[in-house]
């Protein structure tokens, strides 16, 4: 027993030397690695929480600059313009109102494709409705009136808050104290359909150029519409059923 | 104790080593010191650092959980948000796409009226067509005059004299078609 260690003494300095290099080896590989990957791996948490908690915060000013009654309201403007559905009632309200305050006559106002009364979800839609992101809804109007009345006609059709578009029209002046236009108009609906993913992402504040149109929307008159339909962003829903998408 | 001749210690007391073997062992004790130190020095680091990080992503984390529940009460007024967004998008698609057609009625009125002026039509690709009846080749040459008047000023586009007709009785009727280029109010 006593032989051992009296042939390692001469060694004792080396192997303490070599057990430290040894302890500082493994301390190195199972120990400072690990740690810096680790460290790696936290900054990068701490980098993307804080792109996130930055995004939230960007997110929280833009929601809490404003009121909640003026996001109503602007909203509700922007859904006069551009219904969620089809709302036949304001288009048929708005082109008389327009017809009587231009003074033409209405001989007809047919629907090209009434198809459903509510929102068709499912209805494909054309090239130009996908590049508009409307659905269009068109229909033709027979006026009768003076040059006056029709210049009138056309001049407004396109100045109210429920949006119309012409296509197409055929005047006809044989007699020019009573003038025929047929035209083929369109209307624009468009459902608010919102994926509960989009409330993950970054929001950017209103542009310039959408306040301005937001402003334009609201300077234009509403023309034979009585009251508006809340918009269903409003939560119409119950509370906390599915139906209520804002319902965390 | 004194020694005597039966207990004389044959074993040296110190071993000799080689130059050699001391070298290296020096060299080993300074490596391992200075491995060991290494080890130690950044192992600190690591730690202080590790605690440093450990502590922003907690803040951090406390700081998402507020602003998180921040945000689920704000939630309806984010989905209006992003409606008023979307739909803004669309209200700007739509008035791009209206054409103020009473500008082509003002803009036609310049140079042609009833009766000489018997039809305007537009079709689906706003091609504009204007049917004229006159009584002599004048009228018509007038007209068209000012119409290419009106295309080099850049409010007309291609304007085409479509049918050209003269009657037995001196009649003359004419189509001509063109595109209005629109001034946004």
């Amino acid at each position: 027993m006593m032989q051992i260690p009296k042939f390692l003494r001469p060694y004792q300095g080396l192997i303490i030397s070599i057990l430290m290099i040894i302890v500082a080896i493994l301390g190195i590989v199972f120990g400072i690695i690990p740690a810096i990957g680790k460290i790696i791996q936290m900054r990068s948490n701490i980098i993307s929480l804080s792109e996130a908690n930055e995004q939230m915060k960007t997110k929280l000013n833009i929601l809490e600059s404003t009121d909640e009654n003026v996001y109503r309201s602007e909203l509700q403007d922007l859904v006069a313009a551009v219904p969620s559905d089809k709302s036949l009632t304001t288009l048929f309200s708005t082109v008389d109102a327009i017809s009587a305050s231009s003074g033409v006559t209405i001989s007809d106002l047919s629907l090209i494709k009434p198809g459903s009364i509510a929102t068709e979800s499912a209805v494909k839609q054309s090239t130009e409705e996908k590049q508009i992101g409307s659905s269009i809804l068109p229909f033709t109007v027979t006026v009768y009136g003076t040059y006056a009345q029709i210049h009138d006609f056309l001049s407004q059709v396109v100045g109210v808050r429920r949006f119309f578009r012409v296509r197409n029209f055929d005047i006809s002046f044989s007699d020019v104290s009573n003038i025929s236009v047929r035209m083929g108009m369109d209307a624009f609906y468009s459902p608010i359909s919102l994926n509960p993913a989009t409330f993950n992402k970054p929001l950017e504040p209103l542009t310039q150029e959408e306040e301005q149109i937001i402003a334009k929307i609201q300077a234009l008159p509403i023309v034979g519409q009585i009251s508006l339909p809340a918009p269903s962003t409003a939560g119409t829903a119950p509370e906390g059923s599915r139906l209520d998408i804002f319902t965390p | 104790m004194t020694p005597s001749l039966n207990t004389i210690n044959l074993i040296r007391t110190k071993t000799s080593s080689s130059p050699q073997f001391d070298a290296i062992e020096g060299s080993l004790r300074r490596t391992g010191y200075i491995g060991l130190a290494a080890f130690l020095c950044i192992g600190f680091i690591i730690a202080v650092v590790y605690v440093f990080l450990a502590g922003e992503k907690s803040r951090l984390e406390t700081s998402q959980k507020d602003m998180t529940r921040q945000l689920t009460t704000n939630i309806q007024k984010e989905g209006m948000f992003l409606s008023i967004k979307d739909r803004t998008r669309i209200v700007k698609q739509v008035l791009a796409n209206q054409k103020p057609w009473s500008q082509l009625l003002d803009q036609v009125s310049v140079f042609i009226a009833p009766p000489t002026l018997t039809n305007i039509s537009v079709d689906d690709q706003s091609k504009i067509t204007l049917s004229l009846s006159a009584g002599s080749v004048d009228t018509v040459l007038a007209v068209t005059n000012s119409i290419i008047a009106q295309a080099k000023d850049g409010r007309i586009i291609n304007p085409q004299l479509t049918s050209f007709q003269i009657s037995k009785t001196g009649n003359i009727a004419a189509t001509i078609s063109f595109l209005a280029v629109f001034t946004k109010p």
